[in-house]
């Protein structure tokens, strides 16, 4: 098992690697303290003594001191990159100095510090250790031998080599061979150690990448997912969104699109973590400024959707169910891409909204969407979810499905909007009980409680001549100066307004007459003008001119009297309406 | 709108008093077509102009197409709303305002 590793890795190895090194010193030095009270015990118990050592004192003496001073060095220096070797080397000193100085039989203690090394997971160290060992023991065995002959009675007339490989073939081979076997054993045990503390350093970084991925991407979420609802006197709102641990995707929006109308949303975006938390952004960001008024739900969907798919590496695609609700009448026209059909309680009980949803958005380019209509009345509920709520699992394998969806809504009947969230959550944990929640939960329930009945102005009818317009200009005048309006606003609205009538008079009526209805309202600091006259079609918005200037220049009849209005206003926008055209302009004051 | 004008040394300065849009830039014109004829170069004083719509300018870039092969004509007394107009239309840039 090869496992390669980044510098930021290797760091994170060291790093790993100096913690087990201290756990390795604190087990050397553990050891190296139980080998101190053996050798204690040994002396006290007089067992040393009676073997009629000679040089016994110096030889217990130096080996007690390699391990005193180990223990004395370990508790002084602590854990040092260095403190390992002096360790482990005091401890086979004093084990030498025991096999070489009181009896050959100790020779397989050099397993011990072999076997303490191999905690430091270094291959290197604990093959050096090895042959170190090897070496220590045979030249222990020939100074113990040459102190207190072994082979006493079998001396004579031997040469010093005979005396070595007899020695070699009686003591040494059998202790070698069993010490090499531990060594390969613990060589094995170190690379094993090793790939395993790598292992572990990969899968930590993992685990911290996905997590701070898993972090940001629901930062992002959190960031989209308002709390301040639109439109609070109309309508009651209230939502209910959980997590799933690694982001699930779902989105909900709720913002005006005019005064008098509500867009609500509820989507999932297919994918998780911070990509797909980057796309949720865009297509969040793209629906609240591709849904205005002027342009037909259906419209900014098919635009959203093509803004999406133009930059979409990743494949991901998002469902969306968006209604816009008009306040005034409560009808609500509603376009569903691919998402699960929401809950309406129209009067009696809930019922799902049945159409034929769209493709969802982001995939296809060339995609078109359908406009539906239904109709809320004063008291009538929405409820929106994602499939987080139907697809919730339980420890059984059962999904809590639309029908025990419906039936926990309708028992809500008595509840407040929030209250009948409250009641799906607890109805939900019931059902999953312990279950691991593995997608975004997120649900929005809304009550239309009152219509917009904000007082509107009634309006003036004028002929389309220069008396109209005289008319028109002194009430303009009168409006905007009764609500404090600056003199450099006064003076656009009259051009802008000026403008439009001259429109009128000319193209729609085309100078032959007729009469324009204006209205004027100054609703939250913003002037909305509105004209309407029975002449023909004339959409002066089509008759923009990109260069008007130039063309007004050249005698040619260019659209610069509207590219003025559109530079003075924040919002012009042209309807045609049975026989009338409808012209609305606003400019915040 | 009342119109005022004042003659001198062949320049003709043309002072229109309210608003020039589409109803009163008939009458503008035709001061400038008669100013024109016998002045070297026109002279707009805009101080009491109010607002001036797309019609208006179209009557000062007809005074200024008049005066082509003369002196050619100036705007004056630019007030800080015509002025906006003159910006957002980028007629400051063709026009000779003083």
């Amino acid at each position: 098992m090869t496992i390669l590793l980044s510098a930021k890795d290797a760091e994170a190895l060291v790093g790993e690697m100096s913690e087990n090194a201290r756990r390795g010193d604190k087990i050397t030095a553990i050891v190296t303290a139980a080998l101190l009270v053996t050798y204690l015990v040994w002396i006290v118990s007089g067992e040393a003594n009676t073997r009629g050592l000679l040089n016994y004192e110096r030889d217990i003496t130096i080996a007690t001191a390699c391990l005193v001073s180990s223990l004395v060095f370990y508790l002084i220096v602590k854990s040092r990159w260095y403190t390992k070797y002096v360790l482990i080397g005091l401890m086979m000193s004093s084990i030498f100095v025991l096999i070489a100085g009181v009896d050959y039989s100790l020779m397989n203690l050099v397993c011990l510090p072999l076997v303490t090394c191999s905690l430091y997971f270094r291959p290197r160290m604990t093959m050096a250790i090895t042959i170190i060992g090897l070496i220590l023991m045979f030249a222990g065995l020939l100074i113990n031998d040459s102190i207190r002959p072994i082979f006493i009675g079998m001396y004579q007339g031997q040469t010093y080599l005979d005396t070595v490989i007899k020695l070699t073939w009686a003591f040494y081979l059998v202790d070698a061979t069993i010490f090499v076997l531990i060594s390969m054993v613990s060589i094995f045990a170190t690379v094993g150690g090793l790939n395993e503390l790598k292992r572990q350093v990969d899968l930590k970084r993992k685990k911290a990448d996905l997590e701070r991925d898993a972090q940001n991407a629901k930062g992002i979420q959190d960031g989209l997912l308002i709390n301040d609802f639109p439109c609070r006197e109309y309508c009651d709102i209230a939502r209910s969104f959980s997590a799933a641990k690694y982001v699930g995707g779902d989105f909900y929006d709720c913002f005006k699109v005019n005064d008098d109308r509500l867009a609500v949303v509820i989507a999932d975006v297919s994918g998780k973590g911070l990509p797909a938390a980057m796309f949720m952004a865009t297509a969040v960001t793209l629906i609240r400024s591709n849904v205005h008024k002027g342009t037909s739900l259906a419209k900014a969907m098919e635009k959203t959707n093509r803004e999406l798919a133009a930059s979409n590496s990743m494949k991901y695609f998002v469902t969306v169910w968006i209604g816009i609700i008009d306040l005034r009448t409560g009808n609500v026209e509603y376009v569903d891409a691919g998402h699960n059909p929401p809950f309406a309680r129209l009067g009696g009980e809930y019922t799902m909204i049945e159409c034929k949803p769209d493709f969802v958005l982001g995939r296809k380019r060339k995609i078109r969407f359908n406009e539906h209509y239904m109709k809320l009345d004063i008291g009538d509920r929405l409820f929106l979810y994602t499939d987080g709520v139907t697809e919730a699992v339980a420890d059984d394998g059962t999904m809590y499905g639309e029908d025990r969806l419906k039936m926990a809504l309708n028992s809500s009947t008595e509840l407040d909007v929030k209250g009948t969230l409250d009641l799906m959550n607890d109805d939900l944990a019931h059902f999953v009980k312990d279950h691991e929640q593995s997608d975004d939960i997120t649900m929005l329930a809304l009550e239309y409680t009152h219509k917009y009945d904000r007082h509107n102005d009634e309006g003036i009818t004028v002929p389309a001549d220069s008396e109209g317009h005289a008319r028109m200009m002194s009430r303009l005048q009168q409006v905007l100066s009764d609500n404090g309006c600056s003199a450099r606003i006064v003076s656009e609205m009259q051009t802008a307004c000026s403008e439009i009538f001259a429109n009128i008079d000319m193209y729609a009526y085309k100078g032959s007459g007729g009469d324009v209805h204006i209205t004027m309202d100054v609703i939250e600091g913003t002037i909305r003008v509105q004209f309407s006259d029975t002449g023909e079609p004339f959409n002066p918005l089509e008759h923009m001119d990109p260069d008007p200037v130039e063309n007004f220049k050249n005698r040619k009849k260019g659209g610069l009297g509207i590219m003025i209005v559109k530079k003075i206003c924040d919002d012009v926008t042209y309807i045609r309406d049975k026989d009338r055209n409808i012209l609305t302009i606003e400019k915040e004051m | 709108m009342i119109i005022d004008v004042k003659k001198e040394n062949g320049v003709a300065t043309i002072i229109p008093k309210g608003n020039i849009d589409y109803v009163t830039a008939p009458e503008l014109d035709e001061v400038v077509e008669r100013e024109a004829a016998g002045a070297d170069s026109l002279v707009f004083d805009m101080e009491e102009v109010s607002y001036i719509s797309s019609a208006g300018l179209r009557s000062i870039l007809n005074a200024d197409e008049l005066m082509e092969d003369k002196s050619g004509i100036k705007l004056i007394h630019v007030n800080k709303e015509v002025r906006s107009i003159l910006d957002m239309t980028n007629f400051s840039s063709l026009l000779n305002i003083e």
